[in-house]
C-alpha cells in the first residue's frame, strides 16, 4: 500500500508542478491570444448584455404582476388600477452580467496520463474563464474532486491572477465525487449562471445525479470530458497488476489483445452514455483528449458550443 | 548419441548458465507489472467476461518457461553437433579413384570466363571431399589411367592429402578401369564398408564385371569378376558444362613400300566424336617441316581412314588435325599423332660361305652392299669390313668363327654347335611343322616351311629362357630355328640345318625369310611400329644411358632391355653420350578417350550413386521410407492441441505447450528421416518452436 500511496502522491505532485509551471506570463499571453480569437468568433456581441429572466429595475417593460405588500409603490401602474381597480406593479427586464462557474476535476484519476488530464483540464478551464472575464462577465474557477469551497465569481481579466493564487493554495487529489461537488455547489446558492464541468467522469458514483442537481437549480450546465491517450488506448500486454488510483483497488490480470478490444468497446459505450445523457437534456457536451492542443479545443468549443453567446 | 561439437560437460555448463538466466527471468516475470489506471470499474466490467483463471495463468506461465527451457536445450544440443554413436565411432575408409586419363585434359568446364579442364574440376571436387571428411576418416588417393598409381597411403591428415593432390596431373593415356578395380579389390581386401569414390568423366573404356552388394544377377556375364562386395561405390561425376565436338587422330601407321623403299605410306584414321559435321584439315609435318595437307569433311560420329604416300626422307613425322570452320576443340592431346619414320634399309652384309647361288641371289635382292668370303679367308681378312664400311650383318653358312664377332646382327646357317648348344642331333628326313603359330616373330612373317624337306644331319638347339624359337619340327620343342639376344644387344639368328641338305633355298619362302631377317636386323621390317600407343608397355633393347621424355625430363637407364610405359604423347629419345641412338614415337590413339561425351560411370548394370561431399546435401531418401502418415498425424495433433490452447484453464495451457512440443519434434523427426545431419534437424526444430512461440505469444496462447 505504501507503494501505491507514494505513487499517487508522486503523480499528484507532478500534476501540481505542471499546473503551477503553466501559470506564467506566457500562459496568460496565450489566453489573451485565445480571447482575441474568441472575439473574432463571437464578433458583434455587446459586452455584458445578457438578458436574464430575472425581473428587476431595468428600463425595458417586461410584464405586470399583482401587487404584494412590500413592493415599491413607484412601480405600481396607476393607469391599470384606474381601469381594473386592482393594483399591479410594472416589471422591467433586468440587465445583469451572467456568472460562469468553471469546475475542473482535480481528483487522483486526473493526475494520470501524459500529459496529465489535470493540467489539460486546468488549461481549458483557465482559457474559458479568461475569455468570460475579458467579456466583462463574472467568472470563477473551482477545482474539485468532491465537496468543495466556492470561489466567488469576479469580474475583469485581473481576476485571473487571484484565481491562480487560489488554485495554487488549494489541495489537489481525492476521489471523484461529482454528486458531492454539485451538492456543495448548490447549497452555497451562488447566482444562477453557467456551470462548466471539466472532468474525466471516471467515477464509480456516476455523473447523472450531479448534472441533474445543477439543472434542477436552474444552472446552465456544459460538460467537457477529458481523457488521456493512456485511458483511451492502453499500451499494455501480458501479466499486469492493475491499480485504481482513486479506489486503491488492485487486480492481477493477463491483458491480451482481445481484452484490450473489450476495454475499448466498454470505454466507448461509457463515453456515448454521457453523450446521450447530455443530448437528452440539451446539455452541451464536449470531448477532448489531454494531448489535444488548447487552441484547437477552444476554437472547437467557441465554434460548435456557442456557450459564449 | 555422442557430441562431436562442444563436449557434453561444457554443454551442461552452457545449459546451466542460460537455463539459470531463463529461470531468473521467469521469476522476474512472476512479479507482475504495476499499471495504474483511472477507470478500474471499466476494467472490472471487461474482466468479468474475459479473464482467465489464476491456475490457468500460472500454468501458462510455467509452460511458457518450460518451452523456453526446451528451446534452450535444442540450441545447446545443436551446438554439440550430436551424431549417432554408430555413425561417428566408425572410422571410414574413403578410396578416391581420380581419373587422370587423356579425356580429363578436355577444357570444357566453364568457370567464370574461361574453361578449366575436367581434371582441374575433378581435383576441386576431391578437395571438397577431403575438407568434408571427418578428422579420423582415412583416405587414399589413387590415380587411374593406363596405370593405377596409389598416390598416398591410408591418410587421415587433410594437409598431406591436399598437398598430394596439388602435384597430380593428367597424362595422355587411356583408362584401364578393369586394372584399377583389380587394384582396388586388392587394396580393400582387409577392409570393410569403405567408400569407393570414382572421380571421372565416364570415359573409362571397358567396364569389368564387379560383385557389389547391390548386384543384379540378371546382368551377370561369364568371366572373372572383381569382388567389391561390402563396400559402397559412388561416382563423383566430372560433367562438362558444355558439349563440344572433338576431332582426333585415332590411328597412325607408316611403312616403306617393299618395292620402293624410298617411298613410305601413311595410314591415318580421323574421328569426329561430336554430333555436328566438321570441316577439318590434316597436316603432315616431317622433322618439323610441312609436307602434306588434306581437307577432310567429317560427319557426326564419323571416322575416316586416309592413305597418304610421302617420300621417306626424314626421321620424325607429325600428323596434325584441326577444324577449319572455327569450331572449338576442347581436347588437344588427340589432335597430334607422332611417328618415327622407318629407316631406309641399308644393309652391309658379309657372307662367309662357299658359293651358294640361291643364298647369294636372295641377298642380292636387297639394297646395299653384300660381300662374300670363303670360310678359310674369314680369319685372314678383316672380319667385319664390307668394302670401306663396317658390316652390319654377318651371315655364316656351314661355318662358325672361333671367336664370336662384335657385329650386332649375325645369322648362322647350320652352326652345328657353338655359339649355340645343341640338344639333339638328328639324322633323318624331317619337316618343319611350326613357325610361330598365329603370331609369328617378324622374321617368320609370311614364311611357310610346310613344304620344306630336310635330310642329312640337323641340329636341334637348346633354348634358353630369353631365346625366341623361330621354327620347330614338333610340338615337343625340337627347335631348328632360334633367335638369341645377348646382353650386349648382339642378335644371333640360327637355323640348325644346312641349305645343302634341304630344299629350303629353293622355296619362295627363303628370300622372304632372308628379307624379313635383314629388315628386322636393321629395324626396317614391315612390322615396324611407327608409333606406339600411349599407356601400353614398350620393350626395347638399346645401348643407351638415358631417355629424354617429350616433356623434357630425362630418365637414366642402363643399357640393354628397356621396358617402360609411356604416359605422354611425343618422341622419346634414347641417348648415349649426348647423342640420340634411337627414337620412339608415342601417340594417344584411343577412340574411347577421344569420345569426350560425358557418360555416367557405371559398374556392370549398376548405375552408381552420386557421392555428396557436403553433409548439408542429404542423401537421397526414397519417398517410401519417409513415414508420411506418422508425420501428418503428429502435425495434425500438434495443430489441434495449439488451437485447444484457447480453451480456458489448465487444459488449454497444457494443450498449447504439448502442441508446440509435438510439432517441434515432428520437424526434427522429418529432417532426421530425410537424411539431414542431426544439427540441421535440431536447428529446424528450433525455428519451428520460435515460429510457433511467436504466433502463440501474439495470440496469448502460451503466455
Amino acid at each position: 500500500m505504501a507503494k501505491t500511496d507514494s505513487y499517487v502522491k508522486g503523480s499528484l505532485k507532478r500534476a501540481k508542478t505542471e499546473i503551477e509551471a503553466s501559470m506564467g506570463d506566457s500562459f496568460l499571453s496565450e489566453l489573451e491570444r485565445l480571447f482575441l480569437i474568441s472575439r473574432q468568433v463571437v464578433s458583434g456581441k455587446i459586452r455584458a448584455e445578457r438578458k436574464t429572466r430575472k425581473r428587476g429595475t431595468g428600463i425595458e417593460f417586461a410584464e405586470h404582476r399583482e401587487y404584494v405588500p412590500g413592493d415599491d409603490f413607484r412601480s405600481i401602474d396607476w393607469n391599470l388600477y384606474g381601469r381594473l381597480e386592482k393594483l399591479f406593479v410594472r416589471l422591467y427586464e433586468e440587465e445583469e452580467d451572467l456568472p460562469v462557474y468553471t469546475m475542473f476535476d482535480v481528483s487522483n484519476s486526473m493526475a494520470e496520463g501524459t500529459p496529465s488530464k489535470m493540467l489539460h483540464a486546468f488549461q481549458v478551464a483557465s482559457a474559458l474563464t479568461y475569455v468570460v472575464l475579458a467579456h466583462l462577465d463574472r467568472a470563477t474557477m473551482i477545482p474539485f474532486s468532491g465537496p468543495m469551497e466556492l470561489n466567488p465569481p469576479g469580474r475583469g481579466k485581473g481576476r485571473m491572477l487571484k484565481l491562480f493564487h487560489i488554485i495554487r493554495q488549494s489541495e489537489l487529489g481525492g476521489i471523484t465525487d461529482l454528486a458531492g461537488a454539485s451538492r456543495s455547489f448548490v447549497y452555497r446558492r451562488p447566482r444562477r449562471g453557467t456551470v462548466i464541468i471539466i472532468s474525466d467522469f471516471l467515477s464509480t458514483n456516476g455523473y447523472e445525479e450531479a448534472i441533474n442537481l445543477l439543472r434542477y437549480h436552474k444552472y446552465r450546465v456544459i460538460i467537457v470530458q477529458t481523457l488521456s491517450p493512456q485511458d483511451m488506448k492502453p499500451q499494455v500486454k501480458g501479466d499486469v497488476e492493475l491499480y485504481d488510483v482513486e479506489t486503491a483497488q488492485m487486480k492481477s490480470v493477463t491483458i491480451t489483445a482481445g481484452l484490450l478490444k473489450k476495454y475499448q468497446t466498454e470505454l466507448n459505450s461509457f463515453i456515448k452514455g454521457i453523450q446521450s445523457f447530455c443530448q437528452d437534456r440539451s446539455i452541451p457536451f464536449f470531448f477532448s483528449s489531454s494531448d489535444e492542443k488548447l487552441e484547437d479545443i477552444m476554437l472547437g468549443l467557441f465554434r460548435r458550443g456557442g456557450f459564449l453567446k | 548419441m555422442i557430441f562431436t561439437g562442444i563436449s557434453f560437460s561444457f554443454l551442461l555448463k552452457i545449459f546451466g548458465i542460460f537455463g539459470g538466466m531463463i529461470g531468473l527471468l521467469y521469476l522476474l516475470k512472476l512479479r507482475e507489472r504495476f499499471i495504474p489506471v483511472s477507470a478500474h470499474f471499466l476494467w472490472e466490467r471487461v474482466l468479468k467476461s474475459g479473464q482467465r483463471s489464476l491456475l490457468s495463468r500460472i500454468l501458462r506461465r510455467f509452460f511458457s518457461f518450460l518451452l523456453q527451457l526446451f528451446l534452450l536445450s535444442l540450441v545447446v544440443l545443436t551446438m554439440g553437433n550430436p551424431k549417432e554413436k554408430e555413425a561417428t565411432i566408425r572410422v571410414k575408409s574413403i578410396l578416391v579413384l581420380l581419373d587422370t586419363s587423356a579425356s580429363m585434359k578436355a577444357l570444357d568446364i566453364k568457370k567464370g570466363d574461361e574453361y578449366i579442364s575436367r581434371f582441374e574440376y575433378g581435383v576441386e571436387k576431391v578437395k571438397k571431399i577431403i575438407n568434408s571428411k571427418k578428422e579420423k576418416d582415412e583416405m587414399m588417393i589413387v590415380t587411374f589411367s593406363s596405370q593405377t598409381v596409389p598416390r598416398t597411403p591410408w591418410e587421415s591428415n587433410q594437409l598431406n592429402l591436399l598437398g598430394t593432390l596439388e602435384k597430380l596431373a593428367p597424362n595422355d593415356t587411356p583408362s584401364n578401369f578393369e586394372g584399377t578395380l583389380h587394384f582396388v579389390s586388392q587394396i580393400l581386401h582387409n577392409r570393410k564398408n569403405s567408400d569407393i569414390l570414382i572421380v571421372s568423366d565416364g570415359a573409362v573404356g571397358k567396364i569389368p564385371q564387379v560383385i557389389t552388394d547391390k548386384e543384379n544377377t540378371k546382368c551377370l556375364k561369364v568371366g572373372e569378376k572383381i569382388d567389391l562386395s561390402g563396400h559402397n561405390i559412388y561416382t563423383v561425376p566430372v560433367r562438362p558444362t558444355e558439349v563440344f565436338s572433338n576431332i582426333a587422330i585415332t590411328s597412325l601407321a607408316a611403312r616403306p613400300l617393299v618395292t620402293d623403299p624410298d617411298t613410305g605410306e601413311l595410314l591415318v584414321t580421323i574421328l569426329n566424336s561430336g554430333q555436328k559435321e566438321l570441316k577439318t584439315r590434316l597436316d603432315i609435318y616431317v622433322d618439323g617441316n610441312w609436307r602434306e595437307s588434306r581437307n577432310i569433311l567429317l560427319g557426326p560420329s564419323e571416322e575416316k581412314v586416309r592413305l597418304i604416300r610421302i617420300p621417306l626422307v626424314g626421321k620424325n613425322l607429325e600428323a596434325r588435325i584441326k577444324s577449319i570452320d572455327g569450331g572449338y576443340d576442347p581436347l588437344d592431346s588427340d589432335n597430334t599423332a607422332y611417328a618415327v619414320l622407318p629407316l631406309r634399309p641399308d644393309p652391309k652384309i658379309l657372307l662367309v660361305s662357299r658359293e651358294n647361288l640361291f643364298l647369294e641371289a636372295a641377298l642380292l635382292l636387297l639394297p646395299g652392299i653384300m660381300e662374300r668370303v670363303n670360310p678359310e679367308e674369314y680369319n685372314t681378312k678383316s672380319p667385319d669390313n664390307c668394302g670401306n664400311e663396317k658390316c652390319n650383318i654377318l651371315i655364316f653358312n656351314d661355318f662358325v668363327p672361333d671367336k664370336l664377332p662384335d657385329t650386332k646382327n649375325q645369322y648362322y646357317i647350320n652352326p652345328a654347335g657353338k655359339p649355340f648348344d645343341v640338344s639333339r642331333t638328328l639324322n633323318e628326313n624331317l619337316m618343319i611343322m611350326w613357325t610361330g603359330g598365329k603370331t609369328p616373330h617378324p622374321i617368320m612373317k609370311s614364311v611357310s616351311m610346310k613344304d620344306v624337306n630336310l635330310w642329312g644331319y640337323s641340329s636341334a638347339f637348346k633354348v634358353n629362357s630369353t631365346d625366341v624359337s623361330l621354327m620347330q619340327i614338333d610340338a615337343r620343342g625340337t627347335v631348328l630355328g632360334i633367335l638369341r639376344t645377348l646382353k650386349d644387344g648382339r642378335r644371333l639368328v640360327a637355323t640348325g640345318f644346312s641349305l645343302k641338305d634341304s630344299d629350303f633355298s629353293l622355296q619362295v619362302s627363303f628370300p622372304v625369310f632372308i628379307l624379313n631377317m635383314v629388315n628386322w636386323f636393321l629395324g626396317t621390317s614391315h612390322t615396324f611400329l611407327a608409333t606406339y600407343s600411349s599407356g601400353k608397355m614398350i620393350e626395347v633393347y638399346e645401348d643407351a644411358e638415358q631417355i629424354n621424355r617429350p616433356d623434357g625430363k630425362n630418365i637414366k637407364v642402363k643399357s640393354g632391355r628397356q621396358v617402360f610405359n609411356p604416359l605422354l604423347a611425343g618422341i622419346y629419345r634414347f641417348m648415349k653420350k649426348g647423342k640420340p641412338v634411337r627414337e620412339i614415337a608415342v601417340s594417344l590413339l584411343d577412340e574411347t578417350e577421344s569420345d569426350i561425351r560425358f557418360r555416367e560411370t557405371s559398374i556392370g548394370c549398376e548405375k552408381l550413386e552420386i557421392y555428396s561431399p557436403s553433409e548439408i546435401i542429404p542423401k537421397k531418401v526414397s519417398g517410401k521410407s519417409i513415414p508420411w502418415k506418422l508425420l501428418l498425424l503428429l502435425l495434425l495433433t500438434g495443430i489441434i492441441l495449439i488451437i485447444m490452447g484457447y480453451v480456458r484453464g489448465a487444459l488449454g495451457a497444457f494443450s498449447a505447450f504439448s502442441g508446440v512440443t509435438i510439432i517441434a519434434i515432428s520437424a526434427f523427426y522429418y529432417f532426421k528421416v530425410m537424411g539431414y545431419p542431426m544439427w540441421i534437424a535440431l536447428s529446424c526444430a528450433i525455428l519451428v518452436v520460435l515460429f510457433l512461440e511467436w504466433i502463440t505469444y501474439n495470440r496469448r496462447i502460451t503466455v
